[in-house]
């Protein structure tokens, strides 16, 4: 797990085109809600998977949101 | 909880954790930009997918209650990873185009041109009288 998160973050700030870190970022992204829905399986509750959920949401949306803006240099026309 | 469902819950841990594993990696790995795309979604579909699966059973085998969050997460994750893959190509297609950055070689090599002198549809100009905004139609 901590493995994953490491190589995230080195092609996040490594990533010679600025795709390299949008694509890292999502995955990032990805790998945590896994880490959150492993830890709810842990802890027992169902409390978790809203936060899993919620954080999908965020996620996609701010994915789209930084393409949109590196496409058309604004996120709402 | 039962031997069976314990062995089924570990199994499915596993090859979701090792899915998203092999994203990752893919991810470090992976000479070019859209190749490296490909990793994180495979990690999304397979890993996650399974992972959720794993609680689904979980959740049934120790509370006896099925529940609907793990669906809901997967369904939306399903639909969003290819829409998210695409806009993130889109950003790399235009930004080759206009020479933000070098394509390395590598195995893929450049994205394919269409045929017949067209070009991609993502970059083709707004049609004139395509309106720019539909905030004050």
């Amino acid at each position: 797990m901590l493995w994953r998160c490491c190589s995230n973050g080195w092609r996040l700030l490594k990533g010679p085109a600025l795709g390299d870190r949008i694509v890292a970022l999502d995955t990032m992204v990805i790998n945590a809600i896994a880490l959150i829905v492993l830890v709810g399986m842990i802890g027992g509750t169902a409390t978790f998977f809203e936060v899993a959920l919620l954080l999908a949401m965020v996620g996609f949306v701010s994915t789209i949101a930084y393409c949109k803006f590196i496409l058309r240099g604004d996120i709402v026309e | 909880m039962s031997v069976v469902v314990d062995i089924v819950v570990s199994a499915l841990i596993l090859l979701g954790a090792g899915f998203v594993l092999i994203g990752s990696w893919g991810l470090v790995r992976l000479p070019s930009t859209m190749e490296r795309l490909h990793g994180p979604t495979k990690a999304t579909t397979l890993g996650l997918g399974s992972l959720l699966l794993a609680s689904v059973v979980y959740f049934q085998a120790r509370l006896g209650i099925w529940t609907a969050h793990e669906l809901l997460i997967s369904l939306f994750l399903f639909i969003t990873a290819p829409i998210s893959a695409n806009m993130i190509a889109k950003v790399h297609l235009h930004r080759v185009r206009i020479g933000a950055i070098e394509e390395p070689d590598s195995v893929a090599g450049l994205p394919p041109r269409p045929a017949d002198e067209g070009d991609w549809a993502t970059f083709e100009a707004p049609k004139r009288d395509t309106p720019a905004s539909t905030a004050n139609t």
